[in-house]
């Protein structure tokens, strides 16, 4: 999705302008601009984790083993961030860790973005009976343990990704689709929709042309937030356990695994410990920036 | 107000049913049984079926379910198929537990978060503002078992002055409550810089200011008293939040509250803990939630919906 | 060897006994004078347990107090202590139960809750003479119908029920004796009955208890009696004052146990049990992590002990199973897998290869294995050229534990270098046992952990099936041979034939045997555990106030 979509805004603004307005107001915040960049570095490490963990062939970078030089501390010859404890390296591990994390935050939170939104526009556009059911539902869903979730549900299928993916998924759609409907509800009375009504154009057709395209930017701010928090769920399930089973090395298992070896060689913790909390942070900034961006209202927080 | 009350009550013993009979038949249908738990490898076909005829599990889900149903009406909730413990004396025991844990994580979160956040509110800009803002960054980037690692490897281990894990007085308790309520620190501060900083530019500060109200009369009183809202508002979803943590925290520490319970009887199969345990989590967001509403409900009457950001 | 070599060898067996040498300087300085890592560590085993930092003190330490609690950090979850169906014998077992017939720790087997034993001389009857004056916690007196009750419940539901398939009879004989009548000689009846499952209990008590046996209530005979068990977070067992004594010989104390309680706390993560010893939550810590065990042994506060556990980590294929199942295949994955890189890796030296499926310490280990499965890339690729494969792809289940997993990571490693492609699943254990037991897997891992070690070959031949294992014709000769044998020469003779054949046909495929590591504070006293048993005596351990 670009920009230039999420900036679009059928009030006749230049969309151009808009553009350049954001990322002028993006890049004049300090703290966004790190995370843009840190989030924009992580988004290139996972898209290249992603095609390492995709394409086959190139698994051999994370899984060759040298039990030989197992670890080897950072700048090691070959190895620029050291070896694991069965000598593999450590540096394609962290990417292939980053990309399963990102891809599992990213689709997680995707999916449930599109719940919410289908369900947060009915509920804010048509209100009534559709509304007091779904808002029940939301209010519920919203806010409930995720970690809870999944450690039950873990109990009931075997635990892993997939079940980890559900648990996070189950509750963050209540997070856009509470957002959704409460823009919906605002928009809902403004004159281009009530124009569009009274041309005729049916529901449907004013959430997807005109609701939803409105709500895209904000949208985006709480889905950057919701990756973060579903790497950091996954993760904290893998540690207990309960998460990404091993070998799969998400950044939760890496650091999981690392653990174990603090006494002899903290970097096999710490350097996916980092890699974790930068993508996390990267991805929080990044999100701040942008709701300064999208919703200037919210630009004191 | 009392129709809120009893709107809000019945949809919560609604969810409450619902999460029950969820939760029951998952975890009767999950792979694996507690019998492949309980019993030897070495003579598992002989012992498997005499303890599920035994303990009943050889009966249909539905029928476990209204069985389970009817103790429960009765007060009992059963016991442990594996350590034969009454499910009432774990919940006892480990609720407490978990009542001091994430008591004294709140506690932090609040002694440390709001103070630290007017003063970074008040002093915008200074050296204060910025190392909270640091701390509400790192905080909320650190994921809180990797610090978990960081902490007991720098404390317990290096300088020994807190112990590694496990339970006894309040030296165990620092740790893991430092953990859990470290997001939810990092959280709040954020919440209550803002908000201070929200009120203190309205014009009623200014009209104090006018007025010779002291500076930190008008601080400390005035403008923290009007940002509080949001900060009640959100701390019924930093409640729930940190019970889900629980479970993690606990077992990184191997500290026996609820959680700790409830994950190990889930890895166990012990049906009779697991579903005891999650039904009293599930009572406790279904509470939780039930008070942030009200909370929310008595500071804004007229609810206003805001975006989950955050 | 030269005289100077020998003297040399002297020297460093010395040093290593004064523990100024670890375990693994040990087995490399030998490795330089020319002896095999399992001679190594044979004379190790003959040293009455392994070296570390601290030593291995045998000598008398002081006059022992009475008194005090002894924590201990335990490295599983505990299950019921339940000694008729219990999933596991976790330790507070050797607290709380006494077993008839004991190892002592050269191997021996000697007195505990029956005094003497004896096969007649057709094989075909063993009596054993229980001791006088043995009483339960429960205040009620042990008598040899009490023993006789116990064993005909073994052999009818308890854990190795199977084992006790020779056995058409026991009843009370007299004088205070138990008299088994057996179908077919079976002399290896003697190694069942040593092993924890058949700890004496109360059966009148256990009946009583109902699912309450093992963990609210346990009515035996050892020197402490159970008092709280939360299997998650803690066990507890207090000294049985009315302890009539110990029979057996290596335990000097012969009244009640000198610590008030003993207090078990489960530490599941590795790493975590090193933490805890040093920062002094537990007074003994069981299998710290291998790579941690150095740092514990520089520790002048600690004594960490090192012996080879009674335990073997294997992998099992299916047989049956289309490629798996060719000539050779197994043979290949084993020449495939570097043991020796497994143990310094892995284990950080705390383990030794394992050619055949026992360990190198047991007294009848025979080295002949040694001559199979050597690490050889090479022969693992032509043995798989010679079946018709060019590659081979299955997928292996495990329990998920860091050390199964870290093991499989690196043979995985390792198989990849010959074209195999081994995918591993770590599940939880309650997905992993019915799946195991089923022959679901296309091939699994497990650890045996038991104290005779042909038992398990008796066992994991048949799990999940001989055909699954592929039927090993001489494996299977070896066990017949070993569950008839008559004299204890038959049985060592079977034993070794078991070994051989097993390291040729390989119905599993042997990996390593972790060393057993205990770490205790040096306030702790006689805490002795031997080569010849999974747990330690507690009745002679007492603890500095």
């Amino acid at each position: 999705m670009s920009v230039e979509q999420v900036v679009h805004v059928p009030s006749g603004h230049e969309p151009a302008r808009r553009l350049r307005e954001a990322l002028t107001l993006l890049f004049a915040n300090k703290l966004a601009s790190i995370g843009a960049l840190l989030a924009a570095a992580f988004v290139v490490v996972g898209v290249a984790g992603s095609v390492i963990v995709l394409v086959p062939g190139l698994d051999h970078l994370y899984t060759d083993q040298n039990l030989r030089a197992a670890l080897l501390p950072p700048l090691a010859p070959d190895h620029v961030l050291g070896t694991d404890h069965l000598g593999r390296d450590l540096a394609w591990r962290v990417v292939t860790g980053s990309g399963i994390s990102l891809m599992f935050g990213v689709a997680v939170t995707a999916i449930s973005m599109a719940i919410g939104m289908v369900v947060g526009s009915i509920a804010g556009y048509y209100g009534g009976i559709a509304d007091r059911l779904l808002s029940g539902a939301i209010d519920f869903t919203w806010g409930f343990p995720v970690i809870l979730l999944a450690v039950v549900l873990g109990g009931m299928l075997s635990p892993g990704l997939l079940v980890v993916g559900i648990a996070v998924a189950s509750v963050t759609w209540a997070g856009f689709a509470r957002m959704i409907r409460a823009e919906a509800i605002s928009l809902h009375e403004k004159e281009f929709v009530e124009a569009a009504r009274a041309l005729g154009v049916s529901g449907p057709r004013i959430i997807v042309r005109h609701l939803l395209p409105n709500m895209l930017g904000s949208t985006l701010v709480l889905g950057t937030y919701y990756v973060a928090a579903a790497i950091i769920v996954e993760a904290s399930l893998s540690f207990i356990g309960l998460g990404a089973q091993p070998p799969m090395p998400s950044l939760g298992q890496l650091i999981a695994t690392g653990r174990n070896f603090l006494s002899v060689d903290p970097w096999v913790a710490v350097v996916p410990g980092t890699a974790m909390a930068l993508i996390v942070l990267g991805l929080n900034t990044f999100g701040d920036g942008l709701r300064d961006v999208f919703d200037p209202r919210l630009r004191r927080w | 107000m009392i129709r809120f009350v009893l709107s809000r009550g019945i949809r919560a013993a609604l969810i409450f049913v619902v999460a029950s009979v969820a939760v029951c038949y998952g975890l009767r249908v999950a792979p694996g049984s507690l019998a492949d738990i309980v019993t030897n490898p070495l003579n598992r076909a002989f012992a498997v079926k005499d303890l599920e005829e035994r303990l009943g599990l050889d009966e249909p889900v539905i029928v476990q379910y209204f069985v389970f149903v009817r103790n429960i009406m009765g007060g009992d909730f059963g016991v442990s198929f594996i350590s034969n413990r009454s499910v009432t004396e774990i919940i006892a025991t480990g609720g407490l537990n978990t009542l001091k844990l994430g008591g004294a994580a709140a506690i932090l979160t609040y002694f440390i978060s709001v103070p630290l956040g007017i003063m970074a509110a008040a002093r915008r800009n200074s050296v204060i503002d910025q190392g909270s803002m640091l701390i509400a960054v790192l905080g909320m980037a650190i994921p809180n078992f990797f610090l978990a690692i960081l902490l007991v490897r720098l404390f317990a281990v290096e300088l020994r002055w807190l112990p590694a894990a496990g339970q006894g007085g309040i030296k165990h308790l620092i740790l893991p409550a430092v953990v859990l309520a470290a997001e939810a620190i990092a959280i709040n501060l954020r919440l209550v810089r803002a908000s201070v900083l929200e009120q203190l530019s309205r014009d009623y500060i200014r009209t104090l200011r006018a007025k010779g109200a002291s500076e930190r009369r008008v601080v400390w009183i005035h403008a923290f008293r009007n940002a509080l809202p949001p900060v009640i508002t959100f701390g019924g979803v930093m409640l729930r939040t940190l019970l889900g943590y629980t479970l993690v925290v606990e077992v990184i520490f191997r500290y026996p509250g609820l959680g700790f319970e409830l994950v190990d009887s889930v890895l166990k199969r012990d049906y009779a803990v697991a579903q005891a345990l999650a039904l009293v989590f599930i009572a406790g967001v279904v509470l939780f939630n039930f008070l942030a509403d009200l909370g929310h409900h008595l500071a804004e009457p007229r609810i206003r919906e805001r975006g989950a950001a955050g | 060897m030269t005289q100077t070599e020998e003297s040399e060898l002297r020297d460093t067996i010395e040093q290593y006994r004064n523990a100024r040498l670890t375990r693994r300087d040990f087995v490399q300085r030998a490795a330089v004078l020319g002896i095999s890592a399992s001679v190594a560590a044979s004379i190790l085993a003959a040293c009455g347990g392994g070296g570390g930092g601290g030593g291995t003190t045998t000598g008398e330490e002081g006059q022992p107090v009475q008194g005090g609690v002894l924590r201990m950090g335990y490295d599983r979850a505990f299950q019921k202590l339940d000694n008729v169906v219990g999933p596991w014998a976790d330790e507070p077992f050797t607290a709380i139960y006494e077993v008839p017939i004991i190892r002592d720790p050269g191997g021996k087997f000697v007195s505990s809750v029956a005094e003497a034993w004896e096969f007649s001389s057709d094989g075909l009857t063993l009596s054993m003479k229980i001791r006088e004056g043995l009483k339960f916690h429960s205040g009620a007196p042990l008598t040899a119908a009490n023993v006789a009750e116990d064993f005909n419940i073994f052999r009818t539901t308890g854990v190795t029920a199977n084992f006790w398939a020779p056995v058409k009879n026991v009843e009370e004989g007299e004088n205070n004796s138990v008299v088994l009548t057996l179908s077919k000689t079976n002399y290896g009846l003697i190694e069942t009955i040593s092993t924890l499952f058949q700890s004496i209990h109360n059966e009148a008590s256990r009946k009583a208890a109902g699912e309450g046996w093992g963990a609210t209530t346990v009515d035996a005979t050892g020197p402490f009696t159970l008092k709280t068990f939360k299997p998650a977070s803690e066990v507890v067992v207090e000294r049985w004052p009315d302890y009539p004594g110990s029979g057996v010989p290596f335990v000097t104390n012969k009244g009640p146990a000198y610590l008030d309680s003993i207090r078990w706390v489960p530490i599941l993560e590795p790493a975590n049990r090193a933490n805890e010893i040093e920062t002094g939550s537990v007074d003994i810590v069981k299998s710290p992590a291998a790579q941690d065990i150095s740092r514990l042994q520089s520790n002048d506060d600690l004594v960490v002990l090192e012996l080879q556990e009674l335990s073997n980590y294997f992998i099992t294929i299916d047989r049956t199973r289309g490629a798996l199942g060719q000539p050779g295949v197994a043979q290949a994955m084993s020449h495939a897998i570097d043991r020796q890189a497994l143990v310094d890796t892995v284990f950080f030296g705390h383990a030794v290869p394992t050619y055949g499926p026992i360990f190198p310490a047991y007294r009848w280990y025979d080295p002949g294995v040694e001559a199979y499965n050597e690490y050889d890339p090479d022969k693992a690729r032509d043995l798989l050229k010679s079946a018709g494969l060019s590659e081979l792809r299955f997928t292996l289940l495990t329990q998920n534990q860091p050390i199964q997993v870290q093991v499989l990571e690196a043979v995985g490693g390792m198989l990849r270098e010959v074209g195999i492609t081994m995918e591993v699943k770590a599940v939880e254990d309650a997905a992993f046992f019915p799946d195991m037991f089923a022959g679901k897997p296309d091939a699994f891992m497990f650890k045996w952990l038991w104290e005779s070690p042909t038992d398990n070959m008796r066992f994991f031949g048949r799990v999940p099936s001989w055909d699954y294992n592929g039927n090993p014709p001489k494996s299977m000769a070896g066990i017949d041979a070993w569950e008839s044998a008559a004299t204890e020469e038959q049985l060592e003779k079977a034993c070794r034939q078991v070994q051989l054949a097993w390291a040729e046909e390989l119905p599993f495929i042997p990996l390593v045997t972790q060393s057993l590591v205990w770490v205790h504070h040096k306030r702790v006293h006689n805490f002795r555990p031997t080569q010849t048993s999974i747990y330690p005596l507690f009745n002679d351990v007492w603890i500095e106030a």
